[in-house]
């Protein structure tokens, strides 16, 4: 090849790429902002990450409620063609009917549901035979790893990660997390291709409740039994510390996540109630631990227009004996010699009428008419647990109150955040609302309520080495077809602490419609008895020096009678 | 322009070029290899959730009872079963 020829091929490829330099100028410095959006509005995606939401806690750091991936399935029907065989491969995996699958993919719109909520294998599963047309979308799942246990008290968190009803609603702020991004490119394949680093969202700190799992366990679980053995409607077992306020269980049987009707129903708690009279009456001076009242042997016209009955009829009695045996006739005398004025102050002193402040959504403040506006007779039967609505927690935090001392507390429910460590949050200090009683009234209290289950109503609560203080109820349930009192719908209930001597746990036992016993003293006693026994063991709760069974009790007496 | 000199440019046109190209299909090739690892990574993040779950199933108090009662034929600590001893006074212990 001569110059002139190589000259000129060099020429012609140098014209080549000088064409091309240009080209490449043109496109990648002048064209480039343009350009660069396109390919960015065509390859580029973003998807949004679902929010992690925090773990719910107990006490010691048992898992309640936590989050887990899941996700759901939606298909373009009009991109699928051969859709029978899909249906099938879809029904095969997602454990579903394929005839239903097929007719959803027959549907003439551009987007259908096939599945919510799918769980992480199978839809891995899935994924991997990537099925033109089927699409996945990621989300999460609310999984509770001890089953149904607690529900009313956490709530349920519906499908758009919110939390509906109990601490998941209530908490709802702090549980959710913002969510994320994911930016990635995708090319001409479909397939995606790493884009820039992304900051994971962070997951938001644990919430730790004061509640503990093996005792709200427990409680169900014995609450149940005895539902069964009694046939009942429902239940109710809440266990609160009287020190510190804190709720260790409430349970509630059978269980609804989107209600918790312990702090949110209110019912007339009958006998349990006459401690808040007696206590008001103690306080006042208005009458002495002993004075003696006549019971007019168990039926006394107390107006015109009501006559009151006691189960079993008794004559003169002391107050000790008026709380044993629960007669409504004295209770009523005793509250006749406190007044309206005062005895309405008492009940509202010891949180009756007010919402709690328990940290939970819906919360009742029960019913309580101010005294203006209650009928004649309203301060008799008010005495004994009429006339008066009641949750479970006010009538718990109102024992609480005496078993403590005198000082009614803020039930508490959270103990606040894991750190990021995984360490728990201690014990919360109390929370006082205000001084209801004096400490010597709260301790004649707790005197009498032992008396109670020593040889009153309540021996079916006894504990064995320990001693324990409480009331039974037994109420029955408004009509209100016949705008009365029903005589076969009770409630029976029971309610007290343990140890006198230095009280640990208030127990409340709410037994809805017995049937074959209506009697709370025969209903729930016995099953205070258990849950105190169970504590008391679990626990390692000191036993009772003092404490004296209902034989040793009658073998003493008859030993000083001989004396 | 010498001959010598026209080649070197070409080659070194076309070297530039080729290391342009390569080093893009580089940066694609390590961005496939990124996602796919990023995916990876999910994929164990969902699968420890997921066995978090299992054990924590497996630590519920409920399933406990089942194979304490059903396997092991244990029972329920009851009153009396442990019994907690006085400490000694401390000037017993001292003497013996």
């Amino acid at each position: 090849m001569d110059g002139a020829r190589l000259h000129g091929l060099a020429a012609a490829i140098l014209f080549s790429f000088l064409v091309l330099t240009l080209r490449l100028l043109h496109l990648q410095i002048l064209q480039h902002p343009k350009l660069a959006s396109l390919t960015t509005q065509q390859l580029k995606r973003q998807s949004e990450l679902p929010s992690q939401r925090a773990a719910i806690l107990d006490r010691n750091g048992h898992v309640l409620a936590r989050s887990i991936p899941a996700w759901s399935c939606y298909a373009h029907p009009e991109k699928i063609r051969d859709k029978k065989s899909v249906a099938y491969l879809l029904a095969d995996l997602l454990q579903k009917d394929a005839s239903s699958i097929l007719q959803t993919l027959q549907e003439k719109k551009p987007f259908v549901w096939i599945a919510r909520d799918v769980d992480y294998p199978s839809a891995e599963r899935l994924q991997k035979l990537r099925i033109a047309g089927i699409e996945w979308m990621p989300q999460v799942r609310r999984v509770h790893p001890n089953g149904r246990l607690a529900q009313n008290l956490l709530g349920q968190v519906g499908m758009d990660g919110y939390g509906l009803s109990g601490v998941e609603q209530r908490f709802n702020k702090i549980l959710q997390g913002k969510g994320g991004k994911r930016k990635f490119f995708l090319d001409a394949n479909g397939k995606s291709i790493y884009l820039e680093a992304q900051e994971p969202d962070p997951e938001p700190p644990e919430l730790v409740l004061t509640m503990d799992r093996n005792i709200q366990y427990t409680a169900e679980k014995m609450l149940q039994r005895q539902l069964e053995k009694f046939q009942a409607a429902g239940g109710e077992v809440l266990i609160q510390d009287p020190k510190s306020g804190e709720i260790l269980a409430m349970a509630h049987l059978p269980s609804n996540p989107l209600q918790n009707p312990p702090t949110q129903l209110a019912y007339e708690p009958g006998s349990t109630f006459k401690t808040i009279t007696l206590a008001a009456a103690l306080e006042e001076r208005r009458i002495g631990l002993d004075d003696h009242f006549f019971c007019e042997n168990g039926l006394w016209a107390a107006t015109p227009s009501l006559t009151l009955r006691d189960p079993d009829p008794h004559g003169r009695l002391s107050v000790a004996d008026i709380v044993g045996k629960s007669s409504n006739i004295c209770m009523a005398k005793i509250a006749e010699r406190l007044g309206k004025e005062k005895l309405y102050w008492y009940v509202r002193a010891f949180g009756f009428g007010n919402k709690t402040a328990i940290p939970l959504p819906g919360e009742s403040p029960g019913v309580l008419r101010v005294p203006s506006a209650w009928s004649q007779v309203s301060l008799y039967t008010l005495s004994f647990g009429q006339e008066v609505g009641v949750t479970s927690i006010q009538l718990l935090s109102a024992y609480s109150a005496i078993a403590n001392g005198g000082v009614l507390l803020e039930p508490q429910l959270l103990r606040g955040q894991a750190d990021p460590g995984g360490n728990l949050p201690g014990p919360l200090p109390p929370r006082p609302v205000r001084r209801v009683l004096s400490k010597k009234t709260a301790l004649e209290i707790a005197k009498l309520l032992e008396g109670v289950v020593q040889e009153g109503t309540g021996t079916k609560a006894q504990v064995a080495g320990y001693r324990v203080a409480g009331k039974t109820g037994t109420a029955q349930k408004f009509d209100s077809r016949s705008n009365g009192y029903s005589p076969e719908r009770f409630v029976a209930s029971f309610c007290g602490f343990f140890p006198v001597s230095d009280p640990r746990f208030t127990v409340l036992v709410v037994l809805d419609e017995p049937q074959g016993s209506i009697w709370g003293s025969q209903v729930a006693a016995p099953l205070f008895s258990e849950i105190a026994s169970y504590l008391a063991t679990s626990q390692a709760i000191p036993a009772d020096r003092e404490w004296v069974s209902r034989g040793q009790k009658r073998a003493s007496h008859a030993a000083e009678k001989v004396d | 322009m010498k001959k010598k000199t026209v080649v070197t440019l070409i080659l070194f046109g076309s070297f530039t070029l080729f290391l342009l190209v390569w080093q893009h299909l580089q940066a694609v090739w390590v961005g496939y290899e990124l996602q796919s690892l990023l995916e990876a990574m999910e994929r164990q993040r969902n699968l420890n959730a997921y066995l978090q779950l299992e054990l924590q199933r497996l630590h519920s108090p409920l399933r406990i009872e089942q194979v304490a009662r059903g396997k092991l034929g244990l029972v329920s600590v009851t009153q009396g079963t442990v019994i907690e001893l006085d400490p000694l006074p401390l000037t017993y212990a001292y003497k013996n």
